[in-house]
Order: structure tokens, then sequence, then C-alpha cells
């Protein structure tokens, strides 16, 4: 596909070459190196030749003659950029991490841009494509004509390195690849032609989207189902899901608006569907593993709504569908549905009702296929029911603005949630499932109040409260009671300087977990969840050219829950996470040379435990404990060489750091970018 | 309290609250809205191409066919042009008659989108009156740039730090030791939300359901399954955090006590602490996402493969 793309770059180039695009900057002849005020910039970017514009035809008469200002902010204009370069990368690591550079193909290469807008209207045409190496580039395109055509693509290419995680506590065979690394290949390429009827709001659409995944990522299962056997094998994979959309919609009478669309996705695992033990110890028998089913999926969609400038006014939707596993002929049929209504009962008096319902209803075959246990061979079980679903939500909100800088809201929302076949499923006499029991219903009440408050231009505070109450949650990790209050704003206290604020706390509880088992003991658990977030960034634009800026976020989980450990012994974990992280950040645009310089750095901390309050092997703090560094700097410098022709220097540097010095300390690395490009700039 | 009566109670409320905010509105002018709607009352529109003698460029109105007046959204400019004068050393129109759309309550300066794109079939904001943004206070115009550069929507290279001039917990998040690739510029906030509204009362989130919105890309995950894991798998957050996490994968918390929490007994005997302390759950439930393989046992399902 980036080959595609570069072609169609060199193709586009040779179509539009570059003198077509005048050089307005200024920067040209005697003025060439000169930098350019911004202001002198935007009267550059207005088209104005110097010459006084005289008034069109058809404007009033008193003002005919006299002469005008050009455009000042108004952008529609067409350029072209094109880089090349290369790119060159480094890592140093741990055995078996590449984390540093979780998002990057460590390879050198060839890199290069190109950035076109051209406005022949009313044909509108954009491109803004960019490639790093052969698996990261980005390009997204549009090509419209007025309003009857509309192409849009866009095109992203990426690679992630996976870990290779360490078993900490195994027996043989263990990791039987120590020295593999994982890595897969991602790309996404996602097309919408829409056409329009001339002068008429009909519209007729495609939409196309293939997502791939390939490469090789690392599996690890139970070797045998007893004692403490573990395996770990490479696997290769080759995902591919495509999905393509196509539908119509229009205004109706000028009363309301109607859209039908059909989906066909199919999700097709192109390599091994399954695993097999590469080990199969004596007497034993070979047993297949993880199996990643082929699935298709169709959907139709009905939606329509009513003039949203209506003071009243509503949306429908209404989905039906159904996804087939072709592997095991389990089936998931749906349907949903969705409404809204609006009421604007004055300027400053606004309600909401918004009501979904969505069912699930699953099929299975009444038996599976059993595998061996031990020597004995297959044979079959009676599958229990699966388990199906029906949730309804609702929300009610009401808007009031006393004033045009004040808004006050209230909102009510209910999210109940009702489970067929749950009975089968919270088998007590499976000792491990036993709070993992499913309620039959659950509702969830939210209540919700919020102010915000513009006080000055460029100014905004905000608070809100929530607090929800649900008498049965459904899961353990659901609340009983929660609650939610957040301080928001943003601050201009004077030009140039702009302070943000944010701070949130939560706190959650379950405190009447039970354990519904005929072969426990009653046991009285407990859950305490806090959640806190907190923020606070200052930007300043110090001085022409020059903008400075720090943020800092904090963040910090921490649960309290009671765990069964035994038949009459339940213990207190306790468990949190914590994060720190600031950034600093700068640019500097030069007022007399045209020299731009840019540079972040971030720094992340995060640190976490919990505690069993049981005996436990030495090895358990390497993997209840966590103390992580992320380090970031990025430092960039543009510099216009002669006429649009400049040059861009970049370098990087990411460091991740785990700080405890266990086994996971492996996952240490450091990646360096570094990038020289040749850019030209045509206007 | 049953489903029914709570929809019920609910129903009546809704009812209620309309005819007292009825009641409330009946002095409620509206006045705002048909400024927004209608233009405004007492002036004559002097056509685009008075206005483009100075802003000649703008993207609206630069289409050729007129495909959106300037007036259509400030409002008819006669008064404007026949006040002609020197501000500042340049020639200036008397702006002050035009609608001052940036004092006007939220939802009403959206109007000035929402007559048109409500009226020609786009479909992208077939719920943004009811969507969280507008209920909250957010308006079009405090996203997109009406006269400023060649496209009026965000750039996904810049998205991310407009949206956390609101959003600034989610920053924090991002900023975790795993994160999906937001700041690395290959994900967007676009790619799992619908900033325009949803038509789902949950968050805004692309898809109709959370699952349907990860599976656009972790279709692998997607199933159905022989062996669900219960209805969790609808709801991916209930074990990953969406935006970033402290522990591997976007866990929401750390194995095994991320499991620890709803299957804290796993094995009765106290010498197997080192498997329920010491041990990555999914090293043997490898298949924890759902599984179409029973192990051993009566076809019950268990992840193991």
């Amino acid at each position: 596909m980036a080959r595609h793309l570069l072609m169609v770059t060199l193709l586009l180039l040779l179509v539009f070459p570059g003198n077509a695009f005048p050089d307005t900057s200024g920067a040209s002849g005697d003025d060439a190196g000169k930098m350019m005020t911004q202001e002198e910039e935007l009267y550059a970017l207005s088209d104005y030749s110097g010459s006084d514009v005289e008034m069109v035809s058809g404007s009033t008469g008193e003002t005919a003659g006299m002469t005008y200002p050009p455009a000042q902010h108004f952008l529609l204009r067409d350029d072209v950029t094109f880089g090349l370069g290369a790119r060159f990368t480094g890592l140093t690591s741990g055995a078996d991490s590449m984390r540093a550079a979780e998002y990057d193909y460590l390879h050198d290469s060839v890199a290069g841009g190109l950035s076109l807008h051209y406005y022949p209207l009313p044909w509108m045409l954009d491109l803004d494509f960019g490639i790093e190496n052969s698996k990261d580039y980005d390009a997204d395109l549009g090509v419209k004509f007025r309003d009857m055509i509309m192409l849009d693509y866009r095109s992203m290419g990426m690679y992630h390195n996976m870990d290779h995680n360490l078993f900490l506590n195994t027996q043989a065979p263990g990791d039987l690849e120590p020295d593999a690394l994982y890595g897969v290949t991602i790309r996404d390429n996602d097309l919408t032609l829409t056409l329009k009827s001339p002068g008429r709001p009909y519209h007729v659409y495609v939409n196309l989207r293939q997502f791939d995944k390939d490469g090789t990522v690392q599996q690890r299962f139970d070797s045998n189902s007893f004692g403490n056997n573990k395996e770990s094998v490479s696997r290769d994979i080759d995902w591919r899901t495509q999905e393509l959309t196509a539908g119509v919609n229009g205004n109706v009478m000028g009363l309301f608006e109607l859209d039908y669309h059909h989906t066909v996705k199919r999700f097709d695992n192109q390599a091994d569907r399954l695993m097999a033990h590469t080990i199969v110890p004596p007497g034993l028998i070979l047993r297949d593993h993880n199996s990643i089913p082929d699935v298709i999926t169709h959907e139709n969609v009905i939606s329509v709504h009513s003039n949203q400038a209506w003071p009243l006014s509503g949306a429908a939707t209404v989905a039906w569908g159904s996804k087939d596993n072709e592997y095991s002929g389990t089936r998931a049929d749906f349907d949903r549905y969705y409404g809204d209504v609006t009421y604007r009962i004055s300027d400053s008096i606004f309600a909401a009702v918004k009501y979904g319902r969505q069912n699930l209803n699953v099929t299975n075959l009444d038996t599976v296929l059993v595998t061996a246990n031990m020597t004995v061979a297959p044979g079959t079980a009676v599958l229990r029911d699966s388990m199906s679903t029906k949730r309804d939500r609702g929300e009610v909100s009401l808007n009031y603005y006393p004033a045009a800088n004040l808004l006050l809201l209230a909102q009510y929302k209910l999210d109940s949630v009702d489970r067929r076949n749950y009975k089968g499923w919270n088998d007590t006499a499976l000792d491990d499932i036993i709070l993992s029991a499913a309620r039959g219903s659950s509702i969830n009440h939210t209540g919700r109040l919020s102010a915000t408050l513009t006080p000055m231009k460029h100014t905004k505070l905000r608070a809100s409260f929530t607090a929800t109450y649900n008498g049965d949650p459904s899961f353990v990790t659901d609340f009983q009671n929660s609650y939610e209050g957040r301080v928001w704003g943003t601050w201009t206290p004077s030009p140039g300087l702009v302070l943000n604020a944010d701070a949130k706390i939560f706190r959650g509880d379950n405190p009447a977990l039970s354990v519904p088992s005929a072969t426990l003991a009653e046991l009285d658990l407990n859950r305490d969840v806090e959640k806190d977030t907190a923020g606070l960034g200052v930007t300043w634009y110090a001085v022409p050219g020059l903008t400075l800026g720090t943020h800092y976020d904090y963040m910090r989980f921490k649960a309290r829950q009671t765990i069964v450990v035994a038949t009459t012994n339940i213990k207190e974990v306790p468990y949190w996470d914590t994060s720190h992280g600031y950034t600093v950040f700068g640019a500097y645009c030069f007022q007399n040379i045209p020299l731009s310089l840019a540079a972040d750095f971030t720094q992340a901390w995060t640190r976490g435990t919990f505690f069993a309050e049981t005996a436990a092997p030495d090895i358990l703090a390497s993997l209840s404990d966590q103390k992580i560094r992320d380090t970031r700097l990025n430092v960039k410098a543009d510099y216009e060489v002669y006429r649009g022709w400049g040059t861009t220097l970049a370098y990087g540097v990411s460091q991740f750091r785990d700080m405890w010095s266990y086994e996971l300390a492996e996952r240490n690395s450091t990646a360096h970018y570094g990038s020289v490009m040749l850019t030209k700039k045509f206007k | 309290m049953g489903m029914r009566n709570t929809l019920t109670a609910i129903g009546a409320a809704a009812v209620l609250l309309y005819a007292a905010l009825g009641w409330a509105g009946t002095s409620g002018s509206h006045e705002d809205y048909k400024a927004m709607v209608a233009g405004r009352a007492g002036a004559e529109l002097v056509g685009n191409k008075t206005c483009w003698n100075c802003h000649m460029n703008d993207t609206h109105a630069a289409q050729e066919g007129a495909v959106v007046n300037c007036e259509d959204c400030h409002g008819a400019g006669d008064l404007a042009v026949k006040d002609l004068h020197e501000e500042k050393g340049r020639m200036a129109c008397n702006y002050k008659t035009f609608i001052n759309i940036s004092e006007l309550p939220k939802p009403a300066q959206s109007m000035v989108c929402i007559k048109c794109h409500s009226g020609n079939a786009t479909f992208n904001l077939h719920n943004w009156n009811a969507g969280a943004h507008n209920l909250n206070g957010v308006s079009c115009l405090d996203c997109h740039n009406m006269h400023h550069g060649d496209n009026l929507k965000p750039s996904r290279a810049d998205m991310d730090k407009m949206c956390y001039n609101c959003h600034q917990n989610v920053r924090a998040q991002f900023m975790l030791p795993t994160h999906h690739a937001v700041p690395e510029g290959k994900v967007a906030c676009v790619d799992c939300h619908n900033p325009h509204g949803s038509p789902n009362p949950g968050p805004m989130l692309l898809r109709q359901t959370v699952k349907e919105t990860c599976v656009r890309c972790h279709a692998e995950k997607e199933g159905p399954f022989v062996f669900e894991h219960s209805d969790v798998m609808e709801d991916c957050t209930a074990c990953h955090f969406a935006h970033g996490s402290a522990n591997d994968n976007l866990l929401a918390q750390r194995m095994p006590y991320l499991c620890l929490q709803c299957h804290g007994n796993h094995s009765m005997t106290t010498e197997d602490t080192s498997r329920r302390f010491g041990t990555n759950c999914t090293d043997c439930h490898s298949s924890i996402h759902g599984s179409d393989l029973n192990g051993i046992g009566s076809g019950n399902g268990r992840f193991l493969r």
C-alpha cells in the first residue's frame, strides 16, 4: 500500500508541477531569507496583489469605488510541500523488550512526505502523506466536487513491538523460544465515497475498510492442565477485517431525514486457526489451543430524525443483525433501539430524554466436543445454554442558562441489565466462579449536577457532582454506591498566558458482597475503590515567536477488597497504582532568520503494588509491584535555506525503565530516533 | 423496584417535567434561536460578493454556487456596509450590527450550523441535539474554526491537544506506560469517539456499544464463542482502561489481582499460593476473551484452551 501511495504522490506531482502555484510568500529576490511578521504573512496569504480592489458590481452604492484591505485571516490557498530524507533509529535494550519503542519499526529508512492542497473550485483536493519507513506511514486524501462528490480516503500503517513476557512461576516445558521477538504490522485503509444529487439532499454512500494485522505474537498456555506446567511459543498471525457499508439517505418532504445502511463485516484468520502443544508429555494426548475463528457480521441500521432546528426534535435508530462464528457455529443475534427527544422550552431552557435497548441472543449447539482427559479418548458433553442479555439505558437531562455565560445541568441516568440462562453459569459446584456469579437483573441509578461558568472571554470554569446507586450490582467490580466530584477550569488572566486546571475525585464501594455457595461458609466481603486525578497546565506566549509551557498530571487508583483465600478464610488485599507525569515544551520562531525550533520533554513515574497477606514466594514481589519511569525527549529544527527550500532536523529519545530490580527489569530499553529531511514548499 | 415500575416512574416524571417546563417556558421568546435560524431582523441582504471584497478567501463562502452565504450565519449585512469606517488604520464595516454569535447560549451558537446541516441529510449530526457535548455546553464553534484552513475538520494530528483542553484527565491517562498510540499520532480520538453524539446513552462512542467500538480493530476477540466470559465481554472496560494504564495490555489492574476480584477462591489449598498470587492468570487461561474449545471436564469451559 505504501508503494502505491508513493506512486500516487509522484503522479500528482507530475500533474500539478510546482510552478502552477505562484510563490506569494514574499521570500524571494531581495526579500529572500527575511522572515515575515505574522501580519505580513497574513497579507501575503490573502493573494492581495497590492493594487486597489474595486467593489464588485451589485454592492451598495455608498461604498462603490472605495478601497478595501486584503483578507486578514481567511485561508483557502493552494500549496504543496514536499519532503524527502532519511530516518535513523537505534535501540539499547534488555534481552526481550523494545518497550521504549513500542510503536516504532526500528529500521533505518528513507522518509518523506507530501502535503498538497489544490482548489480549482468547484473542485477541492487535499492530500497529506507522510512515511517514516515501510511500516509507518499515514495518508489522508480528500476530493470534493461542490457538495456532490465527496471522497475521503485514509491509510495508516504502524508497527507494534510486543513484549516477550516471562514465566514467573512454571515447570517444564516453559518458554520454548526464550530469544523470540514479537511484533505486529498494522494496516488500516478506510475509503468513503458519497454522492449527492444536484440541488437535492439525497445521498448514496459506500464505505470500505480493511484492517490487517500481520506478524508474530507470543502464546502461553497451560501445558497439560495439571500441576504448574506452562508453555510459551510463537504464533504467526495474519488477520484481516473487511467491512463494507452501503447506504442511502435523504430529506423527506422537509419534515424529517431518513437513512438506511447495511454493513457486512468479515474477520478472516488467514493463518493458523488453532495452536497445538509443541511437546506432548508421555501418556498425554495432543490438544488444540487458542482458537481464533472466522466471524461474519451482518447489520442493518435505519435512522430517522426530525429537523434539529425545531424547538421539539427527535432522533431514532433501529439496528438488527447477526454474528456467526464460522468455526464453532455459535451465533449471536442482536437488535438495538435508540431514541432521543429534545425540547427547547425557551432560549434558556433545554430538555432532553434518551432511551436505548440492546437485545443480545447467543445460541450454541447442544453439545460440545470434549478434548481428552489424560489418556481418555475425546467425546462430547452437554453444553450449557449461552447467556443472553437485555440492556435498557435511559437518560433525562435539563439544561438551564440563567445567563448566556452560565449553564446549569441536571441529569438522571438509568442502566438496567437482564440476563437469561445466567443460573446455568453460576454453577456453585465450580468453586472458582462463585464470586463471579452474575445477577439475573441489575439496575444502576445515576444523578449528575453540573455548572459551567464563562466569567470572561477565553475563560471557563466547571464543577460537577455525580452519584450512582445500585442495589444489586452485576459483578463484584461494580459499585453499590459511588460518588464523583470534578472541578475544571481554563483561565486567561492576561493575553499570552493560559492556565488550565482539573481535579476529579471518585469513591465507590460494594459493601454487601455475598457468596452464593452451598459449599462455603457465608462470608462477609467488602470492596472500596478510590480514583483521583489532577492536572495543572501553563502556556505562556512570552515574546513574539516564543511559546513556553508545562503541565503536570497526577493519577491514583486504590482498591481494597476482601478476597477468599480458603474455605473460611478471607483477606483484605489492598491494591494501588499512582502516576506522576510532567511535560515541559517550548517553541521559538526566530524573527530575523527563517529558523524555528521546538522541543518537548515528558517524564511519567508510575508506581503500584498489592499485598496478599499470605505467605508468598519472593517472586510475588516482581509480579505484584511495579515502579516504571517513562521518559521522552523530542527536538526539532526547521530552516528555510532558499526560496521555499528548507531542511528539517529532528531527534528523539525514548526511555523505559522498570525501576524494580527483579526479572521484569529486562524490559529496560532506550530508543533513539533521528531524521534529516529536505523540504520544498510551493505556494 | 421492578423494571416496569422504574420505567413508569421515569415516564411520569418526564411528562411532569415536560408540562412544568412548558409552563415555565411560555414566556420564552426564542429570539436568540430565531436570530440564528432566520437571520437578523430589520436588515437587508447584500450578497456574498460585497463581503468578498475584503473577505475573499473564506472556505465556506468561496465555493462557487454559494453553498453557504456569509449572511446565512452572520445575518443580513446592509447595516454593516452602510457604516464603513476606518478602524486601527484599516477600513472596516460596522461588524457590531451582525448577530453576536459568541454572546449566545451554546445550543443557539450550534444552531447556526444545525439549521443547514440538519436539512441536507448529514447524518453525522443525527444525535447532536441530545449528545453529551450539546448538553454540556459545547458548540460546533468550540471545535470547528469556520474561517480557518482548507478544511473545517480538526486535523487528526492536532485533535488530541484540542480535546485535552476540556478532557485534561485523559491526557494523564495517555502518559501512562501502556496506552493506545494517541501520543504517537497513530490513533486519534475520533477512531473511538463520535464528538457529534452517539445513539447510545453511554459515552459518545463511534459504534453502538463498547464492544462494537473495540472490535473495529480487535476483531479476533469479537466472537461469539461457545464459551463466553459471561456478558463481561460486552463491556471491555470491565477489565481494560481504554486510554492508558499503569499495567500491561491496558489492564485496569495487574494480574492476578484483576481476576481475583471476582475469582478469589481459585484453588482452595493453601499450598497453591504461588499459583494464585505468583502467576499471570492468562498464562493458563489463555483464551480469556472467549473460546470455542472445551477443556477437561463437562462442557463448562474455563478458557484454558
